[in-house]
């Protein structure tokens, strides 16, 4: 049977039950409410505007990953527990869609749909830069970041936040997640405690920043290109085996019963 | 009768409930005794663990527990008012996480691995005891206070579990800016263990220590009385299922 109709159909109603959350919505409003605490309407960009083009549309991008990821997982996390609690996983599997497609489409849905305010609050900050830089380079340069920078990132975040609670209660997830997001992007590693920290394996997107584009204001500086390629296809490779195993680990399950 | 009320709601909530706080305090002593097999100092990271770590995990626990009950529709028939019964969940898991945190600051005060801010050298260990709750209750009552709120306004445990993880970061990411901006001081939650404040401080800074730890406690009962006036509306309660 050919899976592609499943695969787009599992990605559209994904992508539309979680588009549709008023929670999604009002919790980036939130989170950026907490931005303009901070920075006031230019958010971030008080520390940045004297750089250069390329840091400074980085510095944006990376300064948004210490705080979006953390609001993308931790909505992400309830996925996969809702089908079980709704009581259609067991629909599901009479279904002729076959389970690894169901897994990608849910992934593939879910991960869009909450990228989507993520990049428009991304785009708010992109416009107050073009708006005071007056440099229309600004836009492609942006794009490019998003895409370097913030996307491996969330993709990262999104497999460990769809897999993670089929094993674990959802709120012990989401509390061990918020704990790691400190200790393995923001806790310096001459603190005592071993930490990822300043590794490749960061999703916060350092060495993306310093590799690609120049941006050293942060715990990652002077990153060569290549540290920057290793970084984003360790997220991305990490990403794909995550899912990997969970539909594994489901198809096991689905054996037993 | 009250024990066995006691009992009931335990097994409805799950070992799980219980668990949590043991297992992460029981985590954090693990990583004090490596970090002391290293010979660094592990009082800071103790510190974190009852000021910083415990309350975001009774925060993101209370919410969930607060916005759910898989009985909801049966529970609004009862006699007793849901509130009360919620209530109840609420002083079950804050009195539990109280008396890890309460014996664990026992342990970390008599190994002598306390990080307290002391106003004088020579301060009694009742006072300096005192102080060391202090620094933990503080949060503890914020993050649990909004854990309810949050539940119960947004109507979706994940969106209140995201918030308080993004209040969690931005505390931390931001401490030094919420500490020199007054008006943030009602809500600044982690200034203990991340300015750090410890040792004996001049009085001034000792007294605005404090004052920040009452104010936070004063905000915490706010939103408590609002999560209590917003659990009072079953219309709200029911429609938290279909938020999800």
């Amino acid at each position: 049977m050919n899976q592609l109709p499943t695969l787009f159909g599992v990605i559209n109603y994904e992508f539309r039950m979680q588009f549709r959350r008023r929670a999604l919505w009002i919790t980036f409003l939130c989170i950026a409410l907490l931005f303009l605490i901070r920075g006031g309407i230019h958010f971030f960009l008080v520390f940045a505007l004297s750089q250069p083009l390329l840091p400074l549309v980085a510095n944006w991008a990376r300064s948004l990953n210490f705080l979006l990821p953390i609001v993308a997982g931790v909505l992400l996390a309830d996925r996969l527990a809702r089908d079980r609690k709704t009581r259609v996983d067991e629909l599901f599997t009479s279904t002729p869609g076959a389970l690894s497609v169901r897994l990608a489409g849910k992934y593939v849905g879910s991960t869009l749909a909450t990228l989507l305010p993520i990049f428009l609050f991304y785009s708010i900050g992109v416009g107050s830069i073009l708006y005071q830089t007056h440099n229309v380079m600004t836009i492609p340069y942006a794009l490019a970041a998003f895409a370097t920078i913030s996307l491996p990132g969330i993709l990262f975040v999104s497999a460990f936040s769809i897999a993670c609670p089929f094993l674990l209660w959802v709120p012990l997830y989401q509390f061990l997640f918020v704990g790691y997001w400190f200790w393995g992007n923001i806790l310096s590693p001459h603190n005592g405690i071993p930490t990822l920290s300043a590794t490749i394996l960061t999703p916060v997107g350092g060495y993306m920043a310093s590799g690609f584009f120049g941006d050293n204001q942060q715990l990652i500086v002077n990153a060569t290109v290549m540290q920057g390629v290793e970084s984003l296809l360790l997220l991305l490779g990490i990403s794909l085996l995550v899912m990997v195993v969970l539909w594994q680990l489901m198809k096991w399950e689905q054996a037993r019963q | 009768m009250f024990l066995d009320r006691l009992r009931y709601e335990l097994k409805l909530m799950g070992k799980r409930v219980i668990l949590t706080p043991v297992l992460v305090m029981l985590g954090f002593a693990l990583i004090a005794i490596f970090l002391h097999t290293r010979a660094e100092d592990p009082s800071r990271t103790l510190s974190a663990s009852l000021e910083i770590i415990l309350p975001l995990a009774t925060g993101i626990v209370i919410a969930t527990i607060t916005s759910h009950d898989a009985a909801i529709e049966l529970q609004l028939t009862m006699p007793k008012k849901y509130d009360r019964t919620v209530l109840r969940r609420l002083i079950i898991i804050f009195g539990w996480t109280v008396c890890i945190t309460l014996l664990s600051s026992i342990i970390i005060y008599a190994l002598k691995f306390w990080y307290i801010p002391l106003s004088s050298p020579s301060e009694s260990v009742t006072l300096q005891f005192l102080t060391q709750v202090l620094t933990w209750i503080a949060p503890l009552l914020w993050l649990v206070g909004i854990g309810v709120c949050l539940a119960l306004l947004l109507r979706s445990r994940s969106a209140s579990g995201a918030l308080i993880g993004g209040i969690w970061i931005f505390e931390i990411i931001f401490k030094d800016y919420i500490a020199a901006t007054n008006w943030l001081h009602p809500v600044f939650l982690f200034p203990t263990t991340l300015l750090p404040m410890v040792g004996t401080i001049p009085q001034v800074y000792f007294n605005l220590w404090l004052t920040t730890r009452f104010e936070l406690l004063g905000t915490a009962l706010v939103f408590l009385l609002i999560g209590w006036l917003l659990l009072r509306n079953p219309e709200g309660l029911l429609k938290t299922s279909s938020e999800e």
